[in-house]
């Protein structure tokens, strides 16, 4: 059988979306026409989508103006297509591809999941148009919210939650539960959780079963605490009758006294654990002549209290901590406990929140799909989407979730089954995304299982286009053994396998550097504070070589980094010691908060003062940044005197403080708009951008939330504050990016400030454990954090599997870090005086650059591993991509101008006031009388009125008796006699590009009369408009014209004498309108 | 370059008769314009020509009806029901689902299609019978294409479908037949209905030689068929492309042209060649910027530059193919616009009234008895229109609410004095619409109400009466709690739907000043300036429909519209309004939405790639480079001293310096000034968030309340261990009494704890417990002192004024024998073991033990404000957790002693106690930032120092 299904394999810079974008182009071209529609390339992130439509696109174009020649030869010979028709099959795929974009099938996982559900929110249950959430943050506040709203009405629930408070409580835990509970919610949108979800909520919506393992576990816990420190708190008492201190025992402080003090007030379980314990109260504290130390006085008493009382002691607390391991595994489960048990009821919350807000959280889709796309059905997955998928080109493949692994199988084995043939590609190395479920084990060998080894071909991409020879040797090198290292120190071999094909093929002609310096911290400074003043040095030197900063990204591990570099940059800019011709802008999609800019907390405080003109705090920092903005800033005093409302007001422009009221009745969107335009915010060009990314965002809330103030202002301090920035990489600034963001990506010269991410978790993770030890045996998946005192627990096994796995992750991040760059890797590393560290991946570095395959080009001295010269390896700068820029941010208000029709007028006028209904209704009678053109189209006209929402059921027979009333009168009645020809509305056409609108017309051959509908009262200008008509209509050859004017308030009617005309035809503005 | 309809007019104006005309248009936009430019030509008045839209010419010749859509939806949920219903369903959730179904009916009449061929279930049917002969051998393949699926297996969600597809036809069928009934028909009915009987129906309803068909393009069957009647009558049709998408094929903007010119009866309206306009020379330029804003704004300041360079208004077209860029477009542009006029929808979801009616309804659900909950009527007081309606009272219950900390408010307190308030917070006796109603209507008509306000108060009007009419909307007795909430929550989900669908008609001038529009109502005009925005896959074209029951095959096989002829109708609209163009700007957003969704849009790509085109293109940035932080000092200026002196008067409003102000000072100075100098205090805010604050506040106060009560009643201070019988039940009182004080509630009613609350209650229960314990245990003892208020110290000084005055408050002194301790009652994990009294003023230590410094600090002034007797000792502690439930005794650890008596150490106390306070008042000290960022993280001024 042909092999269909092939695998790429791609180290770091191998050209992979090249060869994606080839196997597409040459599906696309070999079936030409419109095949393109049944190929669906999936890739990792929006931009690398937007990145692999525009290559194809550019290819083509490209091809069909004799560009990109090699890549156009490859495909030829592939296709076997002379040039010419190549050509042709080219322009042909091209033109297809842009005509029927739509079918362009190139989206990131989520967005292709998404259109399926879409397709299937009737037979899911979900509402049509559901909202698609991606702050999960949001919405488990909420959650939590709601569930302790349920505390008093909900026994069981209140029970639960009270004693978890009080809990928390005893054991010194805050003892508000909410912030606890929220990060336990966050596990529960988890992969890891959805797989084990169905089991648990059965344990937990069983409370007696809880209740009793709770007991159970308590007692486990607490009677191992009891014993041990009833036994050690008699000891002490012994040592303190006799009145003995820690002098008087060998290892003073740290010996069999200080041992037996510190266990009599533990704790926790783990206060016992092997750090604590060590090794002494197995050997030396057995024998009594290890007790005292050399220069006590009271020896005997020592000896004798030891060898009577103390060594007994200690061997019943060796006895009892062979339970540890049960005590310990008691304790980790109760951490989570009470949470656990909260699940049921938190799902439950999350289940009504969901519904009640209509939305569907992104990390439900997969979940959701399983249950949609089930084994089978994938041709009705197709008819119900639209588009029919032969082959799948899936990039970035490692860090695939196995759920949505799940989802794609029946699709792509179903197209294989079929004939067609797909390709995955991926680097286990740079799996760096298991945080967000993705599982490198599928790549490595998982995927080969599931689609049967007969169709399955290997392709490995060896050759490194991206970076020069240097940082290609550099890096073979150092993973090699960096694997290893890490391989022995976790204990498992598959650090070694994923990093098997770690080297390298050189490509790049040109040269390059690698600089790595390690750094040792002082006295009062830490090695990141240097590290950290060392970047503008770097800046300076790079673009003294005439490397333009947008060449130069600074590569960082956190947000929070980015943030130092960021406020370090600023910091030095503005200091003396910044030289004349060097630039230090940075940008990063992460680190420029909005809340960093003055003209956003200028609107800020500007909203909370608007909202609660008591608050103090809002007051002061709209005064203060007011002066900064205008640089008044020499009183500061007088700026922060706000509590006194004349000072504070007179710090402030009129226009504002005078217009207070009528601002806030503005939406919000608009009402920022107006404080940008009073405060002349838009002026300052670097704010720019952080003003129009707020306004962004204040766009979005009020169209997605509420146009409220209040809970903008709710929104703002948690979640919108930290939005930041997103700023192009085309700008002549120095950019900042994780190492996570950075994956796919390639800089010319790469600055990694802080190399020294923990290879351990830093704080650990929950975990989803299971144990066949008894009481666990029968519970299930529990939750516990991942800690080291897992180490001796019933769980080890968890335990182990996750430090492997993280360990695995944080040696691939450095990976994707150091493999970033074309030219030149600058790095600072800490480095560990202790040989043995390895604790984080700076120390792991300083191993492996000492050893013997990179020992060459070691400088010990200096603590610097350096390879190739520092100098311009670029053959020209690169110009920027044509910009411009605002000139300010403007906002002027509109509404003067905007001249808007109004129906409304009338319908709420004097209402307070009015005195007959015929008032009231004017605008109604109005809109009747010029509708119909004779008496027995009453009926229909108010059903139509009717349905326009007009008027309703009740106002209807008042309504209709007012017209009656109105016809009563004889010369109205006659209006509407059959006699006439009418016309109602009449639009008559004036030389000039004018016209206008007679209320309505009757004529009878050369004889016209003309009535006009009035709601207000009399004015002169009535008559002259009527007589205006008259003159029109004269003009148009009718001889005998008449004239009437009804005041529909009083009913009454007034003829127009066809008099002498009146002045030039005037029109009726207001009337000019849409209905014809 | 002349527009499609000036030339029209032209055209027109030199046939006789011209008044005797009937113009059908695609949409009435079209007809103003013509008809402006037809006033332009004539040389005397004239009734103007009979214009008319399709829409309106087809329902001319039917008697039925057409219901707007909700009653039509609302209508289709009743049969629904009846006909599908396995449970019924509520009509928010039908409601779009419903719109779909009759979006699909529509379909299905206005293509004229056999429905109960389309809906049959072919799974066994090998072959189709004759009677589906009509279909090519193309759209049978599709259709047992399909249905081949379904022979295989049934998996649940084909049975699903199969349960809803079956039952289908019969739905619509009842439907159609349910509406005919009452003289009403959907839109679709009608022009099947028109269609199929055209000749009949026409007959000297028309003259057709007099009817002009203008400007169409993608045509349904069914008025394919009707204008096909006409123009075989001898009616005019008059198309409006261009040879550039016309003539060639893989151009989707000519499909429907090039299907007309091969059509039988069509081919003839095409007499003439379609002009070349669109490859005349323009010039075209286009920008890309981030979001909406970028957008807006940069639109703005180019508009701004070709005004400069001569540009007209009214030649002028803005195209908003993105309503949610109108607001950030009309705020961006030049101010010298001086008129402008606006073509488009604005959706009531995005008015300020919307918000107000999802606040009225929330404050109704929120309601528990008489009273409201604090949320909404904070909101709502806040509200701009409850604010216009008398400013002064909204806020001044506003202010009073907050600063009591009500959570709950009585509606008797709230429903006065105000004919609004009244309303708002007044009885739903009438129902919910009334309730809302009223108030729209009583806001309409405020004196201080914008125009447009008013016109947005009147759409709400109208769509409320329309609920009104059409659903009789029926809202529970409010008595049953739990149907009462879940009607009030499905209405408003309703709500949110109809709101957000409905736009409000921005319809002004017309014809003057500058023109925005969206992109369907571009259709057949014509400027010299063109300015496209949005130019997004999403936005321009936008995406494919909003869904259909018929799946895709089977709408292929009965030539129902798929995506591909809504991309065409759309490619269509962008050529044309580009064609006659000849200064273009096209504006795109860079940024694609979280799905990666919203790129550049293929007309883009089209043009660049492939158009020919000269075309600038240019991205918007700005260097971002906010306002650099600079370091706040206050300097001790003359008036900054003299705040400072304030500190110094011992009056209601200044008690001294007191301890929390010098653990502020050590802190951080700025933080000293900024509260006890310029005395910036904190926000009240109800805090519905109950927090650590109020289980402190609780916990003293019925501490307080036990002891006043206690050497009350048996007036001398002495305690005995007898005094604790009952001791919980007391405290349980006391902290009942507290919270009905605290949150407002009728005294003597039975206390009702919820949320938060609940664990509040129990917390401050226990503390109390635990601390009666050990009082119990300590009994008997003399309690000295409880809250004792009013301690006053002054200090000598060598800074002016020449002595500090120190103040504060102590929780509790009490006394066995010879010992007298100073307590705090503290419910956070404050530690109490320090180094030396000196490192309790070392700003740089970082154990510098506040609690410590503050018990101590009570201690000295106890101390120096009573007299002690000789042998006194003084214990200064905190009853915290870790004494009443850990293992920690009472009192202070210094450098790991266990203080027995402090009075030892109040010397060296007081003596950096001085230099504290000399530093303070020293002018020469200004008051500056903290170096320490870690203190900045719960400071409430920190967004002030950008900490
Ligand atoms: S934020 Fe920091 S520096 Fe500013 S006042 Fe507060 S503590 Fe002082």
């Amino acid at each position: 059988m042909n092999k269909t299904f092939s695998i790429y394999r791609s180290s770091a810079g191998s050209g992979k979306t090249r060869t994606l974008a080839k196997e597409y182009l040459k599906l696309a071209l070999r079936y030409r026409s419109d095949y393109f529609k049944h190929i669906l390339a999936v890739t990792f992130t929006n931009k690398s989508t937007q990145e692999m439509k525009d290559r194809i696109l550019a290819y083509l174009d490209d091809f069909s103006n004799d560009r990109s020649l090699g890549l156009a030869q490859e495909l030829q010979q592939e296709l076997s297509l002379d040039a010419l028709t190549f050509k042709q099959h080219v322009q042909e795929v091209r033109s297809e591809i842009l005509h029927k974009y739509s079918h362009f099938a190139i989206s990131t996982i989520d967005a292709f999941f998404q259109r399926v559900i879409r397709a299937f929110t009737r037979e899911a249950g979900l509402a049509g148009d559901y909202r698609l959430e991606v702050e999960q943050d949001e919405v488990v506040d909420e959650v939590i919210s709601n569930l302790m709203e349920e505390l008093g009405s909900n026994q069981e629930l209140t029970k639960l939650v009270v004693e978890l408070a009080t809990n928390n409580l005893k054991e010194d835990k805050g003892w508000d539960v909410r912030p606890g509970l929220r990060e336990f919610a966050k596990e529960i949108f988890k992969e890891e959780f959805r797989l084990v979800e169905t089991g648990i909520s059965q344990v937990t919506q069983d409370p007696g079963f809880f209740l009793t393992l709770k007991d159970k576990l308590r007692k486990e816990k607490f009677e191992f605490i009891n014993a041990v420190r009833k036994r050690a708190e008699t000891g002490v008492k012994l040592i303190q009758e006799k009145g003995l201190a820690f002098d008087d025992f060998k290892y003073a402080s740290g010996g069999a006294y200080g041992f037996l003090l510190k266990i009599s007030r533990i704790k926790s379980v783990d206060g016992v654990d092997d750090k604590e314990f060590g090794v002494r109260p197995f050997n030396d504290y057995q024998s009594s002549a290890n007790w005292p130390s050399k220069t006590t006085k009271h020896q005997a008493t020592i000896l004798k209290l030891a060898a009577d009382k103390l060594i007994p002691l200690l061997n019943e607390i060796i006895e009892i901590r062979k339970g540890y391991s049960a005590a310990i595994s008691a304790e980790l489960v109760l951490d989570n406990f009470y949470a656990f048990g909260l699940i049921a009821d938190i799902s439950r919350k999350l289940k009504d929140y969901k519904q009640e807000n209509n939305m569907m959280l992104l990390s439900d889709a997969p979940y959701f799909l399983n249950s949609v796309i089930g084994e089978s059905d994938t041709p009705f997955v197709y008819e119900k989407v639209g588009s029919f998928y032969k082959n799948f080109l899936i990039d970035e493949f490692q860090d695939t979730s196995g759920l949505q692994w799940k989802n794609f199988k029946p699709l792509i084995i179903n197209s294989l089954d079929s004939g067609h043939s797909s390709i995955i590609v991926g680097d286990v190395k740079q799996a760096i995304y298991r945080w967000r479920s993705g599982d490198l084990y599928l790549l490595q060998k998982g995927i080969a299982d599931e689609i049967g080894k007969h169709r399955l071909e290997p392709f490995e991409l060896k050759t490194n286009y991206r970076s020069s020879k240097q940082i290609v040797s550099f890096n073979n090198a150092v993973f090699h053994s960096a694997a290893q290292l890490v391989a022995q120190e976790t204990g498992a071999a598959i650090a070694t396998q994923v990093y098997e094909d770690v080297a390298q093929g050189i490509q790049k002609k040109s040269d390059g550097f690698v600089e790595v310096s390690f750094l040792k911290g002082e006295e009062d400074e830490k090695w990141d504070e240097i590290a950290l003043q060392r970047i503008p040095e770097q800046l300076e030197r790079l673009q003294a070589l005439r490397i333009g900063l947008k060449d130069i990204a600074i590569l960082v591990r956190t947000n929070y980094e980015g943030q130092r570099i960021v406020a370090h940059l600023l910091e030095y800019k503005h200091s003396g010691k910044a030289k004349d011709n060097f630039k230090y802008d940075v940008v990063s999609n992460e680190s420029l908060q909005l809340d960093g800019a003055g003209s956003i907390n200028f609107l800020i405080s500007a909203l909370q003062y608007l909202q609660n003109p008591d608050n103090d705090i809002a007051r002061a920092q709209l005064s203060y940044e007011y002066a900064r903005l205008r640089k008044v800033m020499d009183d500061l005093h007088q700026v922060f005197t706000v509590t006194n409302q004349t000072t504070f007001e007179s710090n402030l422009p009129d226009s504002f403080t005078k217009q207070k009221s009528a601002l806030k009745k503005l939406p919000l969107f608009e009402l920022t708009e107006t404080l940008v335009e009073l405060f002349g915010l838009g002026k300052a060009p670097g704010e720019l951008e952080y003003l129009q990314t707020f306004q962004n965002e204040v766009l979005n809330f009020s169209s997605r939330e509420r146009n409220d103030i209040g809970a903008f202002l709710d929104w703002w301090s948690e979640t919108g504050r930290k939005k930041s920035i997103q700023v192009s990489g085309d700008v002549d600034a120095a950019q900042i990016i994780t190492v996570h963001k950075s994956k796919g990506l390639q800089f010319k010269y790469v600055i990694i400030p802080f190399c020294s991410w923990e290879l351990d978790h830093k704080r650990g993770p929950m975990m989803w454990v299971k144990s066949d030890q008894p009481p666990f045996d029968k519970a299930g998946f529990l939750p516990v954090n991942y800690a080291g005192k897992l180490e001796e627990s019933f769980f080890v096994d968890y335990y182990k599997e996750e430090r492997i796995r993280c360990y695995l992750d944080n040696l691939n991040l450095l990976y994707v870090a150091l493999t970033r760059a074309e030219h030149g890797l600058i790095v600072s590393a800490p480095y560990s005086a202790k040989s043995n560290n390895l604790s984080n991946v700076g120390y792991l570095l300083y191993h492996v650059v000492q050893q013997p395959e990179l020992a060459a080009n070691w400088n010990g001295n200096e603590k610097v591993w350096s390879s190739g010269a520092c100098t311009n390896y670029d053959e020209q700068r690169s110009l920027p991509v044509a910009s411009l820029s605002l000139k300010q941010y403007a906002a002027s208000s509109w509404r003067s101008k905007l001249v808007i029709r109004h129906h409304a007028a009338g319908h709420f006028q004097e209402q307070e006031s009015e005195t007959t209904t015929r008032i009231k209704y004017g605008i109604h009678l109005h809109t009747i009388l010029s509708r119909i053109h004779y008496r027995e189209e009453l009926d229909e006209t108010f059903s139509v009125l009717q349905h326009a929402g007009i008027i309703n059921e009740q106002e209807k027979p008042e309504i209709r008796e007012l017209v009656e009333e109105l016809l009563r009168n004889e010369t109205i009645a006659s209006w509407f006699e059959k006699e006439w020809e009418v016309r109602t509305e009449v639009p008559v056409l004036i030389p000039g590009g004018e016209e206008s609108r007679i209320d309505r017309l009757m004529t009878n051959g050369q004889q016209a009369v003309v009535v006009d509908f009035k709601t207000g009262n009399p004015t002169k200008t009535d008559s002259q408009q009527v007589n205006g008509y008259l003159e029109t209509l004269r003009k148009m050859n009718f001889q005998d014209v008449k004239g009437y004017l009804l005041y529909i308030k009083t009913g009454e009617v007034v003829s127009v004498p066809s008099g002498k005309p009146t002045k030039a035809t005037k029109q009726n503005k207001s009337q000019l309108g849409l209905d014809f | 370059m002349e527009s499609f309809l000036k030339e029209l007019a032209r055209k027109v104006n030199a046939e006789p008769q011209f008044e005797q005309l009937t113009f059908i248009f695609p949409n009435r936009r079209a007809a103003l314009y013509f008809r402006k430019h037809l006033s332009e030509v004539i040389t005397k008045p004239v009734f103007a020509p009979r214009f008319i839209t399709i829409e309106d010419f087809i329902a001319s010749f039917s008697p039925y009806q057409i219901p707007d859509k909700l009653e039509l939806v609302h209508k289709l949920h009743g049969i629904y029901n009846e006909v599908i219903g396995v449970h019924k369903e509520n009509f928010d959730q039908f409601y779009f689902w419903g719109e779909m179904l009759l979006r699909d009916f529509n379909e299905i009449d206005k293509y004229v299609v056999n429905a109960e061929q389309l809906f049959r279930d072919l799974r066994n049917q090998k072959e189709l019978d004759t009677s589906f002969d009509y279909l090519t051998e193309d759209q049978k393949r599709f259709l047992l294409d399909f249905w081949k699926e379904f022979e295989a297996n049934i998996t649940d969600n084909k049975q699903q479908f199969l349960n809803v597809w079956s039952k289908l036809f019969n739905l619509y069928q009842t439907y159609r037949q349910h509406l005919q009934q009452q003289g009403l028909a959907f839109e679709g009915m009608v022009h099947r209905e028109v269609a199929e009987n055209i000749a009949s129906l026409s007959a000297n309803k028309y003259s057709p030689v007099q009817l002009r068909f203008v400007g169409f393009n993608a045509l349904t069957k069914a008025e394919e068929k009707i204008l096909c009647h006409f123009v075989t009558q001898g009616s005019q049709m008059v198309w409006d492309g261009d040879e550039y998408y016309v003539n060639n094929k893989a151009q989707e903007a000519g499909e429907f042209f090039r299907e007309y010119q091969e059509h039988a009866v069509l081919k003839q309206t095409f007499n003439q060649e379609f002009p070349s306009n669109f490859r005349s020379p323009k010039s075209i330029k286009v920008f890309g910027a981030a979001q909406p804003i970028g957008q807006a704004k940069l639109m703005g300041q180019i508009l701004q530059e070709e005004l400069n360079k001569g540009l007209v208004p009214e030649d002028t077209l803005i195209v908003l193919p993105d309503e949610k860029l109108l607001m950030p477009v009309l705020y961006g542009l030049p101010q010298s616009i001086e008129k402008l006029n606006v073509t488009m929808g604005y959706s009531l979801g995005n008015t300020s009234f919307f918000n107000l009616l999802e606040l009225l309804v929330e404050l109704q659900i929120g309601k528990r008895k008489e009273y409201y909950s604090h949320r909404q009527v904070l909101s709502l007081l806040s509200h701009p229109y409850v604010i216009a309606a008398d400013p002064g009272l909204a806020n001044s219950k506003r202010k009073e609410i907050l600063r009591s900390n009500w959570m709950q408010i009585p509606q008797g307190y709230l429903a006065s004095e105000n004919p609004l308030h009244r309303l708002i917070f007044g009885d739903l006796s009438e129902g919910l619409l009334p309730y809302l109603q009223h108030v729209l209507k009583e806001i309409g008509s405020l004196e201080s109400i914008l125009d447009l306000d008013q016109e947005f108060a009147f759409q709400f009007v109208k769509l409320l009466n329309r609920v009104q009419d059409i659903m009789g909307l029926q809202i529970p007795d409010a008595a049953d709690r739990k149907e009462f909430v879940k009607s009030m929550k499905s209405f408003l989900r309703l709500l949110r739907q109809l709101a957000r669908a409905e736009k409000i008609p921005f319809s002004g001038e017309p014809l003057k000043g500058l023109q925005i529009m969206g992109v369907l109502e571009t259709r057949n005009l014509d400027y010299k300036n063109v300015f496209v925005l949005s130019l997004n896959e999403g936005a321009f074209p936008s995406f494919g429909g909003k869904g259909s029951y018929i799946p895709f095959n089977i709408r292929k096989a009965y030539a129902l519209p798929t995506t591909e002829h809504q991309d065409a109708m759309y490619a269509y609209l962008f050529y044309r309004m580009l064609q006659r163009g000849e200064n273009v700007f096209l504006f795109y957003n860079t940024e694609t939405d979280q799905l990666g969704q919203g790129e550049k849009s293929r007309y883009l790509q089209q043009l660049i790639f492939e158009s020919g085109l000269k075309m600038e293109s240019q991205v918007l940035h700005n260097s971002p480079m906010p306002l650099a932080v600079e370091p706040i000092v206050i300097e001790k200026t003359a008036e900054v001293q003299e705040a400072i002196m304030k500190l110094n008067e011992g009056n209601t409003y200044f008690k001294g310096i007191s301890p929390s102000a010098l653990v502020a000072y050590l802190d951080c100075k700025l933080r000293f000034y900024f509260k006890h100098v310029a005395r910036i205090r904190e926000p009240n805010e109800v805090e519905d968030e109950l927090g650590a604050r109020e289980l402190g506040n609780f916990l003293h106060k019925v501490m307080e309340k036990f002891y006043k009560n206690l050497t009350q009643r048996k007036r001398n201070k002495l305690v005995e261990a007898g005094d604790f019988t009952d001791a919980s039940q007391v405290i349980n009182k006391l902290l009942d009494e507290e919270f009905t004080a605290t949150y407002n509630m009728e005294p003597g009613k039975k206390v009702e704890y919820e949320g938060q609350s609940v664990i509040i209650q129990q917390l401050a229960q226990n503390f109390a417990a635990r601390i009666l314990e050990h009082d119990k245990e300590m009994a008997p003892f003399v309690m000295e002192a409880v809250e004792q208020d009013g301690l006053l110290h002054r200090i000598k000084i060598s800074h002016a004024p020449g002595y500090a005055v120190l103040g504060g408050k102590i929780d509790r002194v009490d006394r066995k024998d010879n010992v007298l301790r100073i307590v705090d009652y503290k419910t956070g994990s404050d530690k109490l073991d320090f180094e030396s009294v000196a490192a309790l003023f070392d700003r740089n230590s970082k154990k510098r033990q506040k609690a410590v410094f503050q018990t101590l600090l009570y201690a000295f002034l106890y101390q120096t404000n009573f007299s002690l007797k000789a042998d006194d000792q003084m214990l200064t502690g905190i009853m915290n957790r870790e004494f009443l439930f850990g293992n920690a005794g009472f009192g202070l650890e210094m450098n790991k002693r266990r203080v027995y008596n402090v009075l030892p150490l109040m010397e060296e106390f007081s003596a950096h106690l001085t230099t504290l306070l000399e530093e303070i008042f020293n002018p020469e000290v200004p008051f500056d930032q903290t170096t320490d960022t870690k203190t900045c993280e719960f400071c409430p001024y920190k967004n002030i120092c950008y900490r």
